[in-house]
């Protein structure tokens, strides 16, 4: 029986992968980079893209490929397979003399995006068949929403601008943050953060750390909590001072930030949102960053 | 000569993999004494070892201090806890996830992390198995 496929969406490629399989290598880089999936023995399966100007030829590349691998090999036996699946062209072998490890890789070509999506999946003990096809039957790319890009990583699910880039990512045990910024000063951005093993930590109320996190830096305009599905929202918004600004209004940044308890994951979620306050009337309250916890919420800065 | 993702993702062969390091068991140091745990940690006391030089007329003027005092907080005290020999890596980590609501990897590393100093300080050893078998 399969195992129920739990989605990530990265970089707009979505990949359903098993519940207990997470991810434990990143890549920020539009253009070219890799994810890596580990079961709770070993990594099982790297997604890597890479922006390409249109679809590449297949059939070279499987060659070339599979001639590297049995080079590697030197000569041993492998076994080597091509296959296709649906899009997908494929190459599936290893476990010979060599000692090499059986895996399979796929790739095709993700026109939306333009990049060419490789899959690669350790089977070190049989191979799963079923779960391999699953898997390559989950990936496509993510449709943007009303301009926004949906990610889905590490716990959290949330919306930045399209034109935003993820500028740093810190996935450490029980404490996830990822910042998006845009512009040479990420004069706008957008951050999430997921912590973990509050009980240890975290003394006093959401809205008491939200306060110390905002700091003496962000001049406040409002604060307060709100109760939103069974959450307790706990919000701070002002201005703050940005480094190097121009004098003409272009120094400060606008900041909404709001904090919540996920009651079904006893997780802290925080979003922080900061564009250039001489924009603040232009924009939509909410309307800029999405920050879902759980099914019932979807918090909106 | 850029690396395949096998050749990256792999384990070199004098590592410990992965999987066998949690088949791993974490075995309390016989000679720590935890003294009273309170709301904030633990306090443990190493009885160290007279260095087998230290004898008279050495002895007599050198006066090493034979015990330690090892102080865990709250994470250290329940993971002390534990790790009481019976248990292997695997088991503590899940025990640890539970306990906390993490995933499975959250906790390896934490753990892992946490037993490494607990090991460098000298309360915590482990005992791994020979074979992969």
């Amino acid at each position: 029986m399969l195992p129920s496929l739990r989605p990530w969406i990265w970089r707009n490629l979505r990949v359903g992968v098993p519940a207990d399989w997470e991810m434990l290598r990143y890549a920020r880089d539009r253009k070219k980079g890799a994810c890596t999936f580990a079961d709770r023995y070993q990594y099982r399966l790297e997604l890597s893209w890479r922006e390409v100007p249109g679809p590449p030829d297949f059939v070279r590349m499987m060659r070339d490929y599979e001639a590297r691998l049995r080079h590697e090999a030197d000569g041993t036996d492998g076994n080597w397979k091509r296959v296709r699946h649906g899009p997908w062209h494929g190459l599936t072998g290893g476990g010979g003399n060599a000692g090499l490890l059986r895996h399979a890789r796929y790739g095709r070509f993700v026109a939306p995006e333009s990049c060419l999506v490789e899959l690669v999946f350790f089977q070190p003990r049989k191979e799963e068949k079923g779960l391999t096809a699953a898997i390559l039957d989950g990936v496509r790319a993510e449709p943007a929403v009303g301009g926004d890009r949906r990610w889905r990583a590490f716990g959290m699910e949330f919306l930045v601008p399209e034109e935003m880039d993820l500028r740093s990512c810190r996935a450490e045990p029980a404490a996830v943050r990822m910042r998006f910024g845009v512009g040479e000063r990420d004069e706008r951005n957008d951050a999430f953060e997921r912590l973990g093993l509050l009980h240890y930590w975290m003394k006093g109320s959401v809205s008491d750390w939200l306060e110390r996190r905002a700091g003496a830096a962000v001049k406040r305009a409002s604060a307060g909590e709100i109760e939103n599905r069974g959450h307790r929202v706990a919000f701070v918004t002002g201005r703050r001072r940005r480094r190097g600004g121009s004098l003409f209004g272009g120094r400060w940044l606008a900041v909404e930030q709001t904090a919540w308890i996920c009651p079904a994951d006893g997780r802290l979620y925080c979003g922080v949102h900061e564009f250039p306050a001489k924009e603040e009337k232009a924009a939509p309250p909410g309307r800029n960053m999405r920050l879902r916890c759980c099914a019932s919420l979807e918090a909106a800065v | 000569m850029k690396k395949s993702p096998r050749e990256r993702l792999l384990p070199k062969p004098e590592e410990i993999s992965w999987e066998r390091a949690l088949r791993s068991v974490p075995v309390p140091n016989p000679a720590a004494e935890p003294q009273g745990p309170d709301e904030e940690g633990l306090t443990l006391v190493v009885q160290g070892r007279k260095p087998r030089f230290l004898v008279p007329p050495l002895s007599w003027i050198l006066r090493p201090r034979l015990v330690r005092r090892v102080r865990l907080d709250r994470v250290g005290r329940d993971l002390w806890k534990l790790c009481d020999g019976t248990r292997n890596l695997e088991a503590v980590v899940d025990a640890f996830a539970a306990a906390n609501r993490l995933t499975f990897h959250e906790a390896r590393v934490a753990v892992t992390q946490y037993l490494a100093e607990l090991t460098r300080r000298g309360v915590i050893a482990a005992a791994v198995t020979q074979t992969d078998g």
